[in-house]
């Protein structure tokens, strides 16, 4: 099942990233530079692999985009819509790279979800996986889509397109590109409420990229578990690999992450908070079964003593972790929620650096992640250099809106001017929606949600973010929301132990806490929370969205 | 099919499977997270050699949804 130890493939050093403009650019640049290195591992039923060169992935896009503008597929805009797959990234690229705008859907949406989202975009085509074809009959009868293309079908386009270039065919190859071009609208799942198009540029994406490449050098072998529809899932684990000559292995599924890592013998893995929290509750459950569980303990101390001293023994203490993760894992990078810090410092004491970041879709989407050296926890990192962050109003504790400027930020809404201009401040800086300050080193901490912000009626301001954190750290605690009540803070929690422990537990919590932020009312749910399809919470289901 | 579903279960669940009936929902009365119903589908997977593909999990809801879909894909 293991893979064989090989070298990892040459990569770029972080300086020589250049400053690409489009991602048809990107595509050449990498296809030149590494050629015949393996730019993807596709896996394939009974535990078949294949595995895709540089080279082979730029003439498939090549190939495609050919085949779709003989289609009169040319400038329009295309909808994607199925899990990760070589197929749908090749389809991202080659409609992008050709000029039209591609709108990658939300694969975990009802049919009846999308309708809207298709219609609002103004897509004339579909391309679809084919595990998603019952929905077409509800796309025929309520959206102008004309063109309805099976990824099953990608053998045969590819060969058409193939054919058509070898005519001496290029129309796709060689249309104009501009950098100022929308290449996707990405509809926002968002935990508050109606989403919106967010209208990226080739600008917007390549400067994120690049930018992100230059912060963190992790590359090797990456395993894709989270979606491509969302920016974060496609930017770090597809383009950012692809620059730095990543072998990435396309997980079917996030359910089959540590699977993958191992198969694949992974060196950096990209995750959001929830997995790497499964992950770290995973390993330890083994070491408790195993009856290693204090061994471990003993060695997170032992650990953390001798990097004091500088003395790095990290992969040898936890040589059974490692093991467990594909035996090289060096690195994970998380976005997209509040990580938890303890987490965060017993991965490094293991030897795997945990980076969170943050991000925004409206940003492309990456704003600010954590250098591996120094990794401050509980910070976002440092701003890219694609964008400048700024504090604004900041209160007596430097704590005001996120605001970001930079080549990153978003075109605007698409169809939606009243939403575009009320995103902006009049001199043009993107709010985010988000509450932070930064320190004098420059790094980013992010405090929550102004949306989700508890305004009690003495005028004290409370961020939920902060308190769900404290509670989900409580024993038992699986899930928890904090939102107001009647002027009173609620928690809602999911717990898989008696009520009664927790409820004391959060008497015990709300002791250490100002009487302002203290939890009054305590409810528990018999069900997880409903969530996006990145894994937070959606805010607006719950008990405190009229709050 | 529910039968070899309880073999899966047993290696892979820690609750007690023989009570299990095809109307049991597998949230409130197995007591599955989202978490566990992922591990449990990767387990049929591997056992029963098939794929399932991930927008078939909000579906299963009870466990006798998850054996008539095997019924038909294994």
């Amino acid at each position: 099942m293991g893979r064989r130890k090989e070298a990892l493939p040459i990569r770029l050093r972080a300086e020589d990233i250049p400053q690409l403009e489009t991602l048809r650019e990107m595509v050449r640049f990498v296809a030149g530079r590494y050629e015949g290195e393996t730019a993807f591992v596709i896996p394939r039923k009974g535990g078949a692999e294949d595995e895709i060169s540089f080279r082979a992935f730029s003439d498939d896009i090549d190939a495609l985009g050919t085949a779709l503008f003989a289609q009169g597929l040319r400038g329009s805009r295309i909808a994607l819509l199925g899990g990760n797959s070589y197929e749908w990234i090749v389809s991202y690229f080659a409609a992008a790279g050709g000029g039209c705008t591609v709108v990658p859907l939300d694969k975990d949406l009802q049919a009846g979800d999308l309708v809207p989202l298709i219609e609002n975009s103004g897509c004339r085509a579909l391309i679809y996986a084919p595990d998603y074809a019952d929905m077409l009959p509800e796309f025929r009868g309520g959206t102008a889509i004309g063109n309805y293309i099976c990824m099953s079908e990608m053998a045969a386009l590819l060969a058409e397109g193939r054919r058509l270039l070898l005519e001496g065919n290029t129309d796709y190859t060689g249309c104009a590109l501009s950098p100022e071009q929308p290449a996707v609208i990405v509809y926002t799942s968002g935990t508050t409420g109606k989403a919106k198009g967010v209208m990226l540029s080739h600008r917007n994406i390549a400067s994120n990229a690049a930018s992100a490449c230059r912060m963190v050098s992790g590359a090797g072998r990456v395993v894709l578990a989270l979606p491509c529809h969302h920016t974060f899932g496609l930017l770090v684990g597809v383009i950012v690999p692809l620059m730095y000559c990543g072998r990435t292995y396309i997980s079917r599924s996030v359910r089959n992450v540590q699977k993958d890592m191992v198969k694949l013998r992974a060196t950096v893995a990209i995750l959001v908070p929830a997995i790497v929290e499964v992950v770290y509750k995973k390993m330890w459950e083994a070491a408790e079964r195993k009856g290693s569980a204090a061994k471990m303990r003993r060695g997170l101390k032992l650990s953390r003593a001798l990097m004091k001293l500088g003395i790095d023994v990290r992969r040898k203490l936890f040589k059974e972790v490692h093991e467990a993760l594909g035996g090289e894992l060096y690195l994970m990078v998380c976005g997209g929620a509040p990580l938890n810090e303890q987490i965060t410092k017993d991965f490094y004491a293991m030897g795997i650096d945990l980076l969170n970041g943050y991000g925004i879709t409206e940003c492309a989407p990456v704003v600010s992640v954590n250098p591996q050296r120094p990794n401050k926890i509980g910070s976002v990192g440092l701003p890219l250099d694609c964008c400048r962050v700024r504090v604004d109003m900041p209160d007596e504790d430097g704590i005001g809106e996120v605001q970001v400027l930079g080549s990153n930020v978003m075109m605007g809404y698409y169809g939606d001017e009243a939403a575009t201009k009320a995103a902006f401040t009049q001199d043009g800086w993107f709010k985010t929606g988000d509450l932070g300050y930064l320190d004098r080193d420059g790094y980013l901490y992010v405090t929550g949600r102004i949306k989700h912000l508890i305004i009690l009626n003495n005028g004290k301001n409370v961020s939920p973010e902060e308190l769900e954190e404290k509670i989900k750290l409580l024993p038992g605690v699986l899930e928890a929301a904090v939102y107001a009540q009647d002027g009173q803070i609620a928690a809602e929690v999911y717990t898989d132990t008696d009520e009664a422990s927790v409820r004391g537990a959060i008497h015990e919590m709300n002791r250490g806490l100002p009487k302002f932020k203290q939890i009054a009312l305590v409810k528990f749910r018999d069900t997880e929370f409903p969530k996006t399809t990145t894994m937070k919470i959606k805010k607006h289901s719950i008990g405190g969205a009229a709050s | 099919m529910i039968e070899r579903l309880k073999e899966i279960l047993r290696e892979h669940w820690d609750g007690e499977v023989a009570a299990i009936t095809l109307d049991c929902v597998l949230t409130s009365d197995l007591g599955m997270d989202s978490m566990q119903l992922y591990d449990l589908v990767c387990a049929i997977e591997d056992t029963l050699d098939i794929e399932i593909p991930d927008r078939m999990l909000p579906k299963f809801v009870t466990v006798g949804d998850v054996v008539d879909y095997l019924e038909v894909a294994a």
